[in-house]
């Protein structure tokens, strides 16, 4: 079942703090709610890719020393300053919203029209799971035809939550990242050998 | 590149005067002088390079890039003064030579040098200045965002606006394991350093080359292993300590004719205040080395004796005065989080180390602890303030505000740390020495005496940790950090954000991983304890969500600030 705003909202109002939804920092939140839907703003750290470095991502060896050879990070000096994405780019942000799901709570994250028509997509890996905790990473891809400016605080994305029909313990990689996180890719334990050598 | 006031293209225009001297310069053979000029030149545009490369990056402050821009600055006009040097210098020959005069010599430079002294003195001076600058702006290369506690940074300077107004400051990591602040303004520096090349260049150095320069300028230092511990952060409270301090001492008095600074005249006082005792000891010892007063050396060696352990005195005195106020300081900024990062650091020297040459002269870190501890238990204060009343002391933490079982380990901590400065050890070590034991009363006389009147400064600026106003937030937030949130603000009512404070999010940090006492091994098979690597990503995961909690409080308050104008 889709939230509502005011679901949405009396979710963050929870007194109870382990069953809170938080969306921190809380700015003008009456304006970023929307009928089923929360507004999220676009952070200011943004892994960029060395596209001279890289020669190709290999998921099988996609070590911390390998992503840090072939990404860096990126942090917009103000707010005022923007970052422009070319047509076909890919960066990595991040929500500036530290969002923490509730247990029973689960969000998809969606473009707004807005950018969607000027060419931008904003997530490729929509759904963040109940209980999950941090700023959500999103795959900016600038899918149009020409250059677009992006400025970290804009609204640039919503949160579309659902409540789960059991309440969950998150287990994934991310562990409260405060910016966007470079890519954590592991085959499902003891899987690696057979599919390694498949290949 | 932005803000460049200097162009390279006015370094090949001819000076108006005398363009037949250049004329006939450009014929010559180039000399010795003319080649390490062109060595010098080569070199600023080197430096300014680096300068430009440095300004193309991402910079965390806004004062970070305009001091870039500065030493980008200064390398143009090095570079143009070095030139006019020998241009006038050549000029001078030629106008000389008309006159018949003679020109003093180079002393030890080569045979075919034929400007004289002073002007080569001061090209030497440009290349000194130019290699001075090399260190200073590799400073800054190494200030850039991912070296820096960047989220900390608009923060923290709001604060220095708020202390000491109009003062810049650039944070900056070094590998000195400390904090430190440089005491020298950069602008005045700059100022000197740039002033004999005035005559050398057309431009008014202080109107183009320091124009977008701030002042004062200070440039403060942390250790870059403790980039993302916010823990230790708040001692940039004592930091900024070190500023008013400084200011204090350096004041002179305006209504007198003498330019004697308050700390010259306090060490005047200090001198013939120990003079007596330095004399009686110093006497003691030549007769302890069997030294007859009617030898030869007798006169000679006391006077000298004298004389060094004096300045070795007012060295000491000094350090003191200077640490416990800016500890003082800390403490009044930033509340008991100052106090607890400040045994951290003590840790690693020791409780009761005496002060001398060796150490710098700092005093006993258990000597510093007690002025803290003093501090937050309100016995140092603003003389014009009562006594605080027993509900506003910061410990024992008010009851029934937070969670039993952390207020108990808290108390506990807090207690431990009180008791150490019950001891007197560092006092009994102190007062061992005849020097530190002479220095003792006057030091904490003036200690008090500059506390009170920069804590009425900060009480007045109502930018003290007051316990009331910390522990109304405080419980909220470290239930925030407890559950993995940054603690930037109370958001409970969505029209009543309470936004946080740093000391409130340096307090609910150490208050939060106070509360970890404990936890930190694994029994392994066998009954083997094993560290447990879990506690690292807490320790890091709380540093993270508490920086976070830096800038997102910084961005609400902004926010809010711009948008009810």
């Amino acid at each position: 079942m889709v939230l509502t705003g005011e679901s949405i909202a009396t979710y963050m109002d929870k007194t109870d703090i382990s069953h809170r939804l938080f969306v921190t920092p809380s700015v003008n939140r009456t304006r970023m709610l929307g009928a089923s839907s929360l507004d999220v703003r676009l952070g200011n750290q943004f892994i960029v890719f060395r596209k001279h470095t890289l020669p190709y991502l290999d998921a099988e060896n996609l070590t911390p020393q390998a992503v840090r050879a072939v990404q860096e990070r990126r942090i917009v000096e103000y707010f005022q300053e923007g970052i422009t994405l070319h047509p076909n780019e890919l960066v990595i942000g991040s929500t500036l919203e530290y969002v923490s799901l509730p247990p029973g709570l689960m969000c998809y994250v969606a473009s707004k029209s807005g950018w969607g028509r000027m060419g931008l997509v904003i997530a490729t890996a929509p759904k963040v799971d109940p209980g999950f905790a941090g700023c959500i990473t999103l795959e900016l891809l600038n899918a149009g035809q020409v250059p677009l400016k992006l400025y970290a605080g804009y609204p640039i994305a919503q949160l579309i939550f659902h409540r789960c029909d059991s309440e969950q313990v998150y287990k994934g990689a991310y562990n409260c990242p405060v910016g966007p996180e470079f890519p954590k890719l592991s085959p499902k334990e003891g899987e690696a050998k057979f599919w390694a050598r498949a290949k | 590149m932005t803000g460049r006031e200097i162009h390279w293209a006015s370094l090949t225009e001819p000076m108006s005067p005398h363009p037949r001297v250049f004329q006939n310069l450009q014929s010559r053979p180039m000399d010795i002088t003319e080649q390490y000029v062109l060595e010098i030149v080569s070199r600023t545009r080197s430096m300014a390079d680096r300068c430009e490369r440095l300004n193309a990056r991402s910079h965390v402050s806004a004062a970070s890039r305009l001091l870039t821009i500065t030493y980008c600055n200064v390398c143009h006009i090095l570079a143009k003064a070095a030139v006019n040097i020998i241009r006038e210098s050549r000029t001078a020959i030629l106008d000389t030579d008309d006159a018949g005069g003679e020109l003093e010599p180079v002393e030890d430079a080569a045979p075919r040098l034929d400007i004289n002294k002073e002007e080569f003195d001061l090209l030497r001076q440009v290349d000194l200045l130019l290699q001075k600058l090399g260190p200073r702006v590799q400073i800054l290369e190494n200030s850039i965002p991912e070296d820096l506690p960047w989220s900390l940074v608009p923060k923290f300077q709001k604060v220095v606006d708020a202390l000491i107004p109009k003062t810049t400051v650039v944070l900056c990591p070094h590998w000195d394991y400390s904090y430190a602040v440089h005491l020298v303004d950069i602008y005045d520096a700059l100022t000197t350093e740039l002033g004999e090349f005035q005559d050398y260049v057309e431009e008014l150095i202080q109107d183009t080359v320091l124009k977008n320069l701030p002042r004062p300028f200070f440039l403060i230092y942390f250790p870059p292993l403790e980039r993302k511990n916010i823990l230790l952060h708040s001692l940039l409270g004592h930091e900024l300590g070190h500023i008013l301090v400084h200011n204090i001492l350096s004041q002179t008095d305006p209504e007198s004719d003498e330019k004697e600074t308050d700390v010259e005249k306090r060490k005047t006082n200090l001198v013939s205040l120990i003079l007596p005792v330095v004399r009686e000891g110093v006497k003691d010892d030549l007769r302890a080395k069997a030294i007859p007063d009617d030898n030869l050396f007798y006169g000679p060696l006391l006077t000298d004796s004298i004389a060094q352990e004096t300045h070795s005195a007012v060295l000491m005195w000094e350090r003191m005065v200077v640490e416990c106020v800016s500890d003082i300081v800390g403490v009044t900024l930033f509340g008991p989080a100052a106090l607890f990062a400040s045994l951290y650091v003590a840790l690693q020297d020791g409780l009761d180390r005496f002060p001398s040459e060796g150490t710098q002269y700092y005093p006993p870190w258990r000597y510093r602890i007690r002025w803290m501890v003093r501090t937050l238990e309100g016995k140092v204060k603003p003389r014009m303030q009562d006594l605080p009343p027993l509900d506003k002391i910061f410990f024992p933490l008010p009851i029934r505000l937070f969670d039993p079982g952390l207020e108990k380990k808290i108390n506990q901590y807090y207690e431990a740390i009180r008791a150490a400065t019950l001891e007197e050890v560092d006092i009994e070590v102190l007062k061992r020495n005849r020097l530190s034991a002479a220095i003792l009363d006057h030091a904490e006389k003036t200690i008090e005496e500059i506390a009170d009147t920069i804590l009425s400064t900060i009480v007045e600026k109502d930018l003290h940790c007051a316990p009331d106003r910390l522990y109304t937030l405080l419980p909220e937030l470290i239930a925030r950090l407890d559950h993995r949130i940054p603690p930037n603000a109370d958001e409970r009512v969505a029209d009543d954000i309470k936004i946080a404070s740093l000391a409130q999010i340096m307090n609910a940090a150490w208050f939060h991983k106070l509360s970890w006492q404990g936890g930190f091994w694994l029994r392994a098979v066998g009954g083997e304890y094993l560290f447990d690597e879990k506690i690292l990503q807490k320790r890091d995961r709380m540093n993270n969500l508490t920086l976070k909690a830096v800038e997102f409080s910084e961005i609400q308050r902004e926010f809010h600030r711009r948008m009810d104008r």
